[in-house]
């Protein structure tokens, strides 16, 4: 499964409540940074954040995904921050984002990162697996849940 | 009698390891057989047109990404050409864009390939994607035999060994 290339147990944060979208933004570009995926924060945070200020990604049902290319990192990474609170996030529906993935990938992977954005725009159709990924009890469990190959329901 | 069975090859290439063991596959089968080798990158418009209308992108960004994508095509065919180079195979390359399935498939009519090869199928997103994924849909269009490649461990025994 795409995702479970590019997020693992390190970038995945749950229960995350209490804080505005920028501030997130910036943890999860940490925990990039710290999962030893970045070769230069300062650069990936600028294009997250410019990106970012360019118009919002939160998009419908839930789903956020703050994203950007740079050469601050080497391939297509990211880290995903479950909250069952909901961040607000200037959505395209005017809801809080519960599920907030942040991708970033360098200028030549550009089909690759295409491909993991579809597949998470992907899980935002499927409401059995946004409300397992909502209420999983652990970064494990969400990347089980990512893990599994889409939604049999679908 | 007609075409031979491996008289003429087309591997289809995308952004994939999965693609890129299919064509050191077909470089070895083309090497060993003396085939004539093409190899062709669609650059998938489909998957842009769907982030698109899922309002993923701003607009500065959708120019970037169809130049890109591009660049990230004759990257990957450059790659095979090398591979085939490096085994003294000669590959024809091209770059098309559209829908991956109908292109690879209109190409191999045209070229009257005798076998397509492709690198393994991924697990479907769902069943209905499973209808709709780009291998999945080569092989059930296709004018002519489809090979998928699996086990990259014996596929490069077979490359390397040519």
């Amino acid at each position: 499964m795409v995702l479970a290339n590019v997020i693992t147990e390190k970038t995945v944060k749950i229960d995350v409540s209490g804080v505005d979208k920028w501030t997130l933004i910036e943890e999860l570009v940490d925990m990039i940074v710290d999962s030893g995926k970045a070769t230069d924060r300062e650069a990936l945070l600028t294009a997250v954040m410019e990106r970012e200020q360019q118009g919002s990604t939160g998009l419908e049902r839930g789903i956020a995904i703050p994203h950007a290319r740079s050469e601050g990192v080497d391939c297509v990474v990211g880290a995903l921050a479950v909250s069952s609170e909901g961040i607000d996030f200037d959505s395209a529906d005017g809801k809080p984002a519960h599920l907030i993935f942040l991708i970033v990938a360098p200028q030549h992977e550009s089909t690759r990162y295409l491909k993991t954005l579809s597949a998470i725009t992907f899980i935002g159709k499927s409401e059995s697996k946004t409300s397992r990924l909502i209420s999983a009890s652990s970064p494990g469990e969400v990347i089980s849940v990512l893990e599994e190959n889409g939604d049999p329901s679908l | 009698m007609g075409a031979a069975p491996l008289s003429k090859i087309l591997l289809a290439v995308d952004a994939t390891e999965a693609s890129l063991a299919a064509a050191r596959y077909g470089i070895a089968v083309a090497g060993i057989y003396g085939a004539e080798l093409h190899a062709v990158y669609v650059v998938n418009e489909k998957l842009l047109e769907e982030l698109l209308r899922a309002k993923v992108f701003v607009e500065a960004e959708e120019v970037d990404l169809e130049v890109d994508l591009e660049e990230d095509g004759n990257r990957y065919l450059s790659y095979v050409k090398k591979l085939a180079r490096d085994k003294n195979v000669n590959v024809n390359t091209e770059l098309l864009k559209g829908i991956v399935h109908r292109e690879i498939v209109d190409k191999a009519t045209q070229i009257g390939a005798t076998l397509i090869i492709i690198g393994e199928i991924e697990e479907p997103l769902s069943r209905k994607d499973a209808f709709y994924d780009e291998g999945e849909m080569i092989l059930r269009r296709a004018g002519c035999p489809v090979l998928m490649v699996r086990g990259e461990s014996l596929v490069d025994d077979i490359y390397d060994s040519l």
